[in-house]
């Protein structure tokens, strides 16, 4: 340690060398540098015996000392008293606190920051909005049909107002009328389509009239009061719409179950039960209130025109069929809805739609489940569900020459979903075989198609079937009769698909596989053409859908992207419609079934 | 007020149910809509020439 120099007087030394021992003795455990305070009254109490007793004399000279090193002892005011600071090496220093930089300012303000004209570049003060689409502005250049009306500029901000030049503007500042600055008009729809609605109303709507109208429809349903109701395109006031009791209600739904046993139209629910006769001042309103209403309570089955209602479980009765599963069936029209629907590829929609009908042919699938696809071809002549929300409708269907009729379930695509009609089981069965060429027709009544087809010579040909009557399905052959025009090409025959009965039976659940079908068809039908260790087969591609078509709904286009797809398939070099595949050892069941798949004797 | 600040679904609903219940009887969406973007319009503009 450093021996200090006092100053001062040698009494004055002296005495301030025994006050900075005195006080080093107090702090001899604080750090070199820590302060060390005591209070001269309590110096003086210790010295002043020390020094003849006189306190005041005492207090003179060791405030006369401390003066005098002043650079070891800081003298400060604790009220009456003083206090003196000194440390263990000297004179004590305040420590200087660095208020110049810290860590938190540091991050916030660099020592060299760019420059910022507008710090709302960098950051905001506001709170986000809930994020939406951003609208997609279109240019009045566009909207105008190709002539700028806009007085901005092209994109329609007011960048003059920001750009304003003086000179150039000064003709126009002697008008009297300022005009107000120009609002935006343009608003934009929740799909992010930028409306400006300045302009005339039919030119709006003519531009943007059905996504106005969809926008408000959605926004009608979302409305969180409730205060709009709406059944099919007609909307009205939550308030405006009566309601109905629930006597009335089982009314309603006896009269659908018990009295009519089939999905009843709203006219007749007006009539027959609530007692509202079509005269009715107040029909139209008793008719909509009937309809909403009955959306909580009852299944809707009607189709635009033909608001027709069923209870759940008359619904389950119409169109059933315990073979088919829904999701199965999807499973197997879906390729429609993935562009693979070459129904209009012959004849145009339009032609269709004018013509009122469209000709089909039964494949064996359709005729052994009752089912027809939803394709765009049947699409032109059936009736449109309300919304397209409704999932399913019920038609009927006649059969005039026969004077037949049958309600058919229609589930109509949803999404990339395919839709189809199945109900048809006992029509089929009764008129109709594989190949038989029919007629759909629209009738005057919205729900109501007709079946047409020509009759032929009755004959009768052993046809495949599908026999359930054991546990575990399989194709069979029986004799049938045919009493209509076909297409013997689709009539399966033995002769003709004799061989699938070399074919394992595949329930519906297993041919949403296609390629698992195809390697069975070429396995079954087709020429082998490869060797023992890489069997390979070859089948033209109208033998191979003709069988397929069979199995399954399936289209010549999608057929052909299956196998343009498959790896182990290929066209045959030369041939616009022979192909070859490859089959793997495992389902290649030729070799282990020479003859007959089944191990019956039919 | 400025097209920015109008929400398609919410401003001006209450004038629209207002000129619904006036029809009395249940309106088509097409004209709903109509009346609609006529309802926006009016109040786009009438604060425009405030």
């Amino acid at each position: 340690m450093t021996t200090l120099q006092f100053t001062g007087t040698p009494a004055e030394r002296a005495l301030a060398a025994q006050i900075h021992e005195l006080m080093r003795m107090q702090g001899q455990f604080f750090a070199h540098d820590a302060p060390i305070r005591q209070y001269i009254s309590a110096l003086v109490k210790y010295l002043a015996p020390q020094r003849g007793g006189d306190e005041n004399q005492t207090t003179r000279e060791i405030i006369a000392a401390l003066t005098a090193n002043s650079a070891i002892f800081a003298q400060s005011t604790d009220g009456d008293d003083v206090v003196v600071t000194t440390a263990r090496n000297g004179g004590y220093n305040p420590p200087q606190v660095d208020t110049k930089h810290s860590l938190g300012s540091r991050l916030y303000e660099p020592v060299n920051p760019l420059p910022l004209d507008d710090l709302s570049v960098v950051m905001t003060t506001t709170r986000p909005v809930v994020p939406k689409i951003d609208p997609v502005y279109v240019s009045d250049y566009w909207l105008n049909g190709g002539t700028d009306s806009s007085a901005g500029t092209p994109d329609g901000s007011d960048e003059s107002d920001e750009s304003f030049d003086e000179t150039a503007a000064a003709p126009f500042v002697t008008t009297a009328k300022v005009p107000h600055a120009r609002r935006d008009t343009r608003i934009a729809l929740p799909q992010g389509i930028t409306i400006d609605i300045s302009q005339s109303m039919d030119h709006v709507m003519a531009l943007h009239g059905e996504a106005i109208a969809n926008a408000l429809r959605n926004a009608i349903e979302k409305d969180p009061m409730k205060r709009f109701v709406m059944f099919g395109n007609l909307v009205a006031a939550e308030l405006d719409v009566r309601s109905f009791g629930k006597n009335e209600i089982r009314s309603i739904t006896e009269y659908i179950e018990e009295e009519r046993a089939e999905p009843v139209i709203d006219k007749d629910i007006l009539d027959h039960v609530l007692r509202v006769g079509v005269k009715s001042a107040d029909y139209e309103r008793q008719r909509f209130a009937l309809n909403v209403r009955l959306l909580k309570e009852l299944e809707f089955v009607g189709v635009a025109g033909a608001n027709l209602w069923a209870t759940r479980k008359l619904l389950d009765k119409i169109g059933a069929n315990k073979r088919i599963k829904s999701a199965d069936m999807a499973a197997l029209v879906n390729h429609l809805e993935e562009g693979f629907d070459d129904s209009l590829s012959l004849v145009t929609a339009e032609t269709l739609a004018q013509r009122g009908a469209v000709e089909h042919k039964l494949t064996f699938f359709e005729w052994e489940y009752g089912v027809l696809p939803f394709n765009d071809a049947l699409a032109t002549i059936l009736p449109s569900q309300i919304s397209t929300r409704q999932n399913n409708a019920i038609l009927t269907f006649e059969v005039p020459q026969h004077n037949f009729s049958t309600n058919i379930n229609v589930r109509f695509p949803v999404g990339t979903r395919g839709g189809w009609l199945q109900g048809f089981d006992q029509l089929f069965r009764e008129f109709l075989v594989p190949g038989s060429i029919i007629t759909i027709n629209r009738t005057a009544k919205p729900n109501v198609l007709s079946i047409s087809f020509l009759e032929g010579d009755e004959r009768y040909e052993e046809l495949l079937y599908v026999d359930d009557s054991k546990k575990k399905s399989k194709f069979a052959f029986a004799e049938t009769r045919i009493t209509t025009l076909v297409d013997e090409d689709y009539l399966p025959t033995r002769q003709h698909v004799g061989n699938i009965r070399k074919i394992k039976f595949f329930e519906l659940a297993e041919r949403k596989n296609i390629m698992l079908l195809i390697e069975s068809i070429f396995v079954g039908f087709g020429k082998e053409v490869g060797s023992k260790q890489q069997p390979i087969y070859r089948m033209e591609f109208a033998p191979l859908f003709a069988v397929l078509s069979m199995y399954r709904s399936v289209t010549r286009s999608y057929l052909a992207h299956v196998l343009a797809e498959a790896e182990q398939c290929a066209l045959v070099n030369g041939t616009a419609n022979t192909w070859e595949c490859s089959v793997a050892v495992v389902s290649n069941e030729r070799s282990s079934s020479n003859t007959d798949y089944y191990d019956d004797d039919e | 007020m400025d097209g920015k600040h109008i929400i398609f679904g919410t401003t001006g609903f209450d004038e629209l149910l207002e000129a619904l219940r006036e029809a009395t009887e249940p309106q088509d969406i097409a004209w709903l809509a109509e009346r609609y973007i006529e309802i926006l319009r009016t109040l786009a503009q009438s604060e425009e020439q405030e």
